[in-house]
């Protein structure tokens, strides 16, 4: 699911007194807010004799929620009565569920797409039907499968890749190819390191490959389909992509059971490899931003978390962090930046699968395995007033623009000063994790502030495509006073634009 | 008038007696019923001809009942009580003489005393949960006797699981938020298995694996379920642990074939449904719909597989998987030592046993 997280260092800094305050330097330096104005968080009761490591959460039509444990309970609670029923056990790591409606569900488990249902309406499925085995299992304990994730019409799961830490058995489930055994994370079996489709006829069939640990998978509003992969070997740091049919997104493994391509992986120049890939849209930096992104998911129009709706919030395993992801396409490709959602404030660490309830609010459920992370629900809910934040970042010819959701201070904000930019990027090399390569600082040449005071147009010495552009805003507050909230952010500039981006006359 | 008054007074007086008498030399015993089918005391120790006040507490997650038989007669009350289970009887207590005392069927957390004189004779008197599939592994021994016990290490009187061990189990955190109780179901990773296996623990501490890649049941084992502790903690790598002893294995390459050419057939899993938390396994041989139920086999050590064969049109042939045990077929004909013939007519419903062969133990 997750690859070896600074297990050492997130240890001492949890003891040192579960601050955000780095114990080394890079670790969490994004803010010390241990206080959130604008959200709470509460812990979720749970049953007692309950593992509470949640592989998947979902709400049914009736506001029941259902919920996927490590130890293969599927439970349902209520929130009105603040009870938990059992729906069906015996499942396999399941890591993912999705509600059809009140009496069907699909569970993804190691072994199958499973869909459980309950026919006699008591509350506890009596079937378990297989929605789709036809993928490949080694016995490999590294190859989890994730999602599913749904646009009304087909269903799209994700595969994990075999760890290096153990083999194969004698007996796998699938073709088997041992040009996938790679150095590193392999793919021995048909489809491990790809994303699949199950068609609404019931075949199940190979979308995308190349990835490694994608322990997330979601639609955006307009349904475009993302997948979060894990730092490791050809991941130089932890990613987000932009799923398109027939691509090819880098961990090499994955790439024997490719129709149109007949080569061994590991005797393919990484050049080539480089040019066959296609890049994520969005960076995670590793250490600072995160270690271990989880499942996307997608702010809807009526949470209350406005006036975010459309952007992506991704979970984070090792820090107390929630991650909202702000897309733009440039060059018909997404690109973008991520930056905190919520950091701390009551949030606990392990923050592995997300989903929103009917009334808005945001369910956050826990995990850990052997990895670092935690156990348990928490929910986050909206306390009302508008957070003075960053609400989009686009890239520019020559800069970028930031809008915000509260005007300005523009005294403040016209400080070139105010925007330190750093950028650098990720090798894409066989070698486990990257450091930050060719990192610079850029400067600021020119600040704009748009007349309502709502976006700011900055203008940077120099715009390299490939590189990730880390900003560092100092001071900033609303006109009236508010902090700003999240003050790094990180934008990654696959693309630059070359039509002029004027600044609205709002 | 006086006559009666002097009686009454003289039933007072003897039962006033009586009581402070028996309250002196009672031996008073609380026996539970815990999970796993054990009694938490194996061995009870009482002088001959004592009075036993006896009291059975079940903290189980299912009933159970307290037989006391006279020495060396264990297996022949729960054999007993078995018949009286096939007759459709839920009292397992049977009439015989080699029935001692008896505290029938309780449910769980429920209570119930007996009192009694113990037998004046010393011996060795075994004690046993006849509800049926308990017998094999839920007894106990109580011990009429002045004397000092023998070492339980080497008691055959008491469940081989428990001569390590002079009290109960030890207490362990629990699996699940609700009951661990059998029969039970998990999609697990099993030894000697495909990696989309299933283990199944019934009542009567019979386990099996069957293994939702192939198809079809792999082995059988008796004297507990799985342990999944290592499976759960680490991140997956660990198996499942069988606990007990494999008495069954299928070696087969596929123990069913479909018509006269014999060849294996090609599967696919549909799923299972559950029933009394019992799973009924579906799949495909072929284009055949396949419905496979696996029940213990109470009377010694097995299973019974009771399958149905839809869509059949022309005969199909079961592949014993073992030579040492016993098969029983209620439809279809044995070709010869090893294959049974079902047409297809016989194939929409039948039952094949298969236990242990205690004659050859």
């Amino acid at each position: 699911m997750r690859r070896y997280s600074l297990v050492i260092i997130v240890t001492i800094w949890i003891v040192a007194g579960c601050t955000l305050q780095p114990v080394e330097q890079e670790v969490g330096v994004i803010d010390d807010q241990r206080i959130d104005n604008f959200y709470s968080v509460e812990d979720v009761p749970l049953p007692e004799g309950l593992t509470a490591e949640i592989g998947g959460m979902d709400f049914m039509p009736d506001g029941r929620m259902i919920v996927c444990f490590h130890r293969g309970e599927v439970m349902t609670y209520d929130p009105r009565e603040k009870t938990w029923e059992l729906f069906a056990e015996g499942l396999h790591d399941p890591l993912g569920i999705l509600a059809l409606n009140n009496w069907e569900v699909l569970v993804m488990q190691r072994p199958e797409l499973t869909r459980l249902v309950d026919n006699d309406n008591d509350g506890e499925a009596e079937e378990y039907l297989v929605a789709t085995d036809d993928f490949g299992i080694s016995g490999n304990y590294h190859e989890f499968a994730y999602g599913p994730a749904y646009n009304g019409k087909d269903l799209y799961i994700a595969l994990n890749c075999a760890s290096k830490n153990a083999g194969i058995w004698d007996e796998v489930r699938g073709e088997t190819n041992m040009l996938g055994e790679v150095a590193g994370m392999y793919s021995a079996v048909e489809y491990r390191g790809w994303v699949m489709k199950l068609r609404e006829d019931g075949v199940l069939e190979p979308v995308a490959s190349g990835f490694r640990s994608p322990d997330g998978i979601g639609f955006d509003l307009e349904g475009n389909l993302f997948v979060t992969d894990n730092q490791g070997d050809w991941l130089g740091t932890s990613k987000l992509y932009h799923i398109e049919e027939g691509n090819f997104y880098g961990q090499i493994s994955s790439l024997v059971w490719r129709e149109d391509w007949n080569g061994d992986p590991e005797a393919t120049p990484v050049s080539t490899l480089d040019s066959m890939r296609t890049r994520a849209a969005v960076l995670f930096p590793h250490n600072i931003m995160s270690n271990s992104p989880t499942q996307p998911l997608v702010i809807p129009e009526n949470s209350n978390f406005e006036p975010f709706a459309g952007q992506l919030l991704v979970g984070e395993m090792d820090f107390p962090r929630i991650m909202r992801v702000m897309l733009e396409k440039v060059n018909g490709k997404f690109q973008g930046a991520c930056t905190s959602f919520i950091d701390s404030a009551g949030l606990s660490i392990g923050n592995h699968r997300m989903v929103f309830d009917p009334e808005g609010n945001l369910w956050v459920g826990k995990s850990a395995y052997v990895w670092v992370g935690d156990q348990g629900i928490q929910r986050i809910r909206y306390n009302g007033g508008m957070p003075m934040d960053v609400l989009q970042m686009n890239v520019t010819p020559q800069g970028f623009k930031l809008t915000f959701t509260r005007p300005v201070d523009r005294k403040m904000a016209e400080k070139p000063d105010n925007y330190q930019f750093s950028r650098y990027y990720y090798a894409y090399h066989q070698k486990y994790g990257s450091p930050r390569m060719d990192e610079q600082s850029v400067a600021v040449k020119e600040v704009q502030v748009s007349e309502d005071g709502k976006e700011v147009l900055l203008t940077l010495a120099e715009m390299n495509p490939g590189y990730v552009y880390d900003l560092q805003i100092d001071q900033l507050n609303s006109m009236k006073g508010v902090a700003l909230k999240n003050r790094r952010l990180f934008y990654t500039l696959n693309e630059v634009p070359t039509n002029q981006t004027a600044l609205s006359s709002r | 008038m006086l006559l009666r008054a002097i009686l009454s007074f003289l039933v007072i007086f003897f039962s006033t007696l009586l009581t402070a008498f028996a309250q002196t030399d009672t031996v008073r015993i609380t026996l539970k019923a815990i999970s796993g089918l054990q009694y938490d005391q194996v061995r009870l120790s009482v002088p001959p001809a004592v009075w036993v006040e006896l009291t059975l507490m079940n903290t189980d997650e299912m009933p159970h009942n307290w037989i006391m038989t006279q020495p060396g007669t264990r297996e022949d009350v729960v054999g007993m009580s078995l018949e009286l289970a096939k007759q459709g009887s839920t009292d397992y207590v049977p009439e015989s003489d080699k029935v001692l005392q008896a505290i029938p069927l309780i449910l769980p957390e429920e209570k119930y005393t007996i009192s009694f004189q113990a037998p004046q004779q010393e011996g060795i008197y075994p004690y046993v949960c006849t509800y049926p599939g308990h017998g094999a592994v839920m007894y106990g021994a109580m011990y009429v006797t002045n004397n000092q016990l023998p070492p339980l290490a080497t008691d055959e009187n008491v469940p081989a699981s428990r001569r390590d061990d002079e009290n109960v189990a030890e207490e362990k955190p629990p699996k699940h938020p609700y009951p661990d109780i059998l029969p039970a179901m998990y999609r697990t990773f099993m030894p000697n298995c495909g990696p989309a296996g299933i283990a199944v623990g019934l009542l009567g501490d019979i386990s099996y694996c069957w293994d939702a890649g192939q198809c079809r049941l792999r082995y059988v084992w008796k004297g507990g379920f799985i342990d999944l502790e290592q499976h759960w903690s680490g991140k997956g790598k660990e198996l499942a642990e069988i606990v007990g002893m494999v008495f069954y294995r299928d070696s087969t390459e596929f123990p069913f074939r479909v018509g006269e050419d014999q060849e294996i057939p090609t599967v696919e899993f549909l799923g299972y449904e559950m029933k009394n938390r019992y799973p009924t396994f579906k799949y495909r041989l072929n284009d055949v719909e396949v419905t496979e139920r696996i029940v213990p086999a109470f009377e010694t050590p097995g299973i019974k597989r009771m399958l149905t064969f839809s869509g059949l049109d022309q005969p199909l042939w079961f592949i014993k998987g073992q030579d040492d045990v016993l098969y029983y077929s209620n439809q279809g004909e044995w070709e010869d030592e090893k294959t049974l013939r079902l047409s297809p007519e016989e194939a929409q419903e039948f039952i094949i046993t298969i236990t242990e062969n205690m004659s050859e133990i």
